[in-house]
């Protein structure tokens, strides 16, 4: 084999498809720029120190692929490492550095080690093939090699490399995909526990009112109820004293101070009970509890005031008990908002509490002989303050409180309210209540 | 003849509750807080019946009342719990109350009860509910 200093850089013959390297005191080789954007062709980087060869593969291979020379192994390694090549074949004995020591470099240097080498041997070359083979040489041509076995072997290898780059690309289109998703996944966790934290801090914030308001409603409650307790009180003490010389102005003015006491602490029962609710603090202990009894119980309370207006009242229940498990305080104020309403709207004739048992419901039935609703207006009776006699005619009072209530205290305990009526004829509220409540209080 | 101590930091209504209670035959003590009736109760004076307010300054009547169940020698008096507070209830349970009385009480409501604690008629204790506060 002759020097390297033969593969000169004027040689004519190869210029446009094969790209002479420089000798070893000049600098790297780069590509021409048909070659780096031609990026259909493989490119072939040819190593053999005979110009002559050179000159015969590179006239082969340049119908089918972009090919480049070096003269020797150093040449090789520093143009591979520079550029982009697609298939390399190399001459063994070179001067410098030899085609098994490229071979051995390229395998060890991560940038080349995935490039196909086919090497070109000789006859007596049989060990040092195979080890060559070993060592991570794809293929061998033996000189003297024909043209289109030299060209199919190379279309071979670059077949090989092109797709193997195609499922690298992919690969690692794929792990950027992971990486995107993981990088998302935790950005979401992030924002997850950012959330979290705020939800944290609204519940703290939220159980802190509510401390601040059940301090606030029972400081409240406290305030107005004494002194109007004393007030009831200051009343019957007047009343008592002024017994041996009882004028009537003064007991109308005894009787009167009652009246406003005792409207002023309904009122304010009625408006503390809406803020409990409203709390949430509706229920407290549920129990057995048998609905006849808590029906006759009521009435006979109501009874005095009824008596006191002329109506008669009455309670129909079953033979046996009628077994709720509910909170019997909660049913209560149900029940006797419902029939204080009912006495209240109710000029002449009767209220009449009904119980029955319905599979799992119980039902609570309270209808009086009143005025009547009419229909347009029975769709806001349950609403807070509303009251269907304008405030200019007001004959009954209150302020509008107790259905809504009622409402929701029966909501509260998983039942349901109903109400008809016929104008001129009377009203039905009608109460449901399942008889195991699956909502227990908070 | 029955005595009564009333425990409440509204004066308006310790002294119509005392005035009506004297006209009914009972002797009645005022005090205007927790620590006040304790105070009374160590210099020996045993009302048959405490009625007791909640909320007082100094200290409360929950407090009260458990004071007065640890001490072995007055852990035996009656109290009635008087309350507007909406967990009154629990709270006169809780604190070994025998008994509450919602407020406002109406006096005929408030003598019901304390006839049915210390008196010889144990009549109906009527709407605004003496109860034993379970």
């Amino acid at each position: 084999m002759r020097a390297a200093a033969d593969a000169g850089q004027g040689d004519d013959a190869l210029t446009g498809t094969l790209l002479e390297l420089r000798t070893a005191t000049e600098a790297p080789i780069t590509l021409p720029a048909h070659l780096a954007t031609q990026e259909a062709r493989a490119t072939v980087l040819v190593v053999e120190d005979n110009a002559e060869l050179a000159r015969f593969i590179a006239e082969v291979l340049s119908p089918d692929f972009a090919v480049a020379h070096a003269s020797d192994g150093e040449h090789a390694l520093a143009a591979l490492v520079g550029g982009s090549f697609d298939v390399v074949v190399t001459d063994l004995m070179m001067p410098r550095m030899s085609g098994d020591q490229l071979v051995t470099a390229m395998r060890m240097d991560p940038r080349l080690s995935c490039i196909p080498v086919l090497v070109l041997s000789a006859k007596a070359d049989d060990a040092l093939r195979s080890r060559l083979l070993r060592q991570g040489a794809q293929d061998y041509v033996t000189k003297p090699f024909s043209a289109e076995e030299l060209s199919a072997r190379v279309r071979n290898l670059a077949s090989v490399k092109r797709t193997r780059d195609l499922l690298q690309g992919e690969l690692a289109s794929q792990e950027r995909d992971l990486e995107q998703l993981a990088r998302e996944v935790s950005a979401s966790r992030r924002a997850m526990a950012d959330a979290n934290k705020a939800m944290a801090v609204a519940r703290d914030a939220a159980l802190a009112a509510s401390a601040v308001k059940s301090r606030v409603l029972n400081l409240v409650s406290h305030e107005v109820r004494s002194p109007l307790m004393s007030l009831g009180l200051q009343a019957a003490v007047l009343r008592r004293l002024g017994v041996a010389d009882a004028r009537p102005e003064a007991l109308r003015a005894i009787d009167s101070l009652d009246r406003g006491v005792s409207r002023l602490g309904e009122l304010f029962s009625m408006l503390l009970e809406r803020a409990r609710i409203e709390g949430g603090n509706a229920l407290s202990e549920f129990r057995e509890l048998d609905l006849c009894v808590l029906a006759q119980e009521v009435v006979e309370e109501a009874a005095p005031k009824a008596g006191g207006r002329g109506l008669a009242i009455h309670c129909h229940c079953p033979a046996g008990p009628v077994m709720l498990h509910t909170d019997p305080e909660a049913l209560r104020l149900v029940l006797a908002n419902l029939v204080d309403n009912a006495v209240k709207y109710t000029k002449a004739g009767e209220v009449t509490v009904a119980v029955c048992a319905e599979r799992d419901y119980g039902v609570l039935q309270v209808t009086d002989s009143g005025v009547g609703i009419a229909a347009a207006d029975l769709e806001r009776i349950f609403e807070p303050f509303v009251q269907l006699e304008s405030i200019d005619h007001k004959h009954s009072p209150g302020v509008g409180l107790g259905l809504a209530i009622v409402r929701d205290l029966v909501s509260a305990l998983g039942g349901h309210i109903d109400v008809r009526s016929l104008p001129g004829q009377g009203t039905t509220f009608e109460v449901r209540l399942p008889t195991s409540a699956a909502k227990l209080p908070a | 003849m029955k005595s009564i101590m009333l425990v409440d930091d509204e004066s308006d209504l310790r002294s119509a509750v005392r005035t009506l209670l004297e006209m009914e035959g009972f002797a009645v003590h005022e005090a205007e807080n927790g620590r006040v009736a304790l105070e009374f109760l160590n210099q020996g004076l045993r009302p048959d019946l405490l009625l007791v307010d909640l909320m007082m300054p100094e200290m409360d009547g929950a407090s009260l009342c458990r004071a007065i169940r640890r001490d072995p020698l007055i852990c035996g008096l009656r109290l009635l719990v008087v309350s507007g507070r909406h967990d009154a209830a629990q709270q006169a349970a809780s604190c070994g109350a025998d008994g509450f009385l919602g407020k406002p009480v109406t006096y005929e409501n408030l003598l019901a009860a304390v006839r049915g604690y210390i008196g010889g008629n144990s009549g109906s204790l009527g709407r605004s509910g003496a109860g034993t506060g379970e």
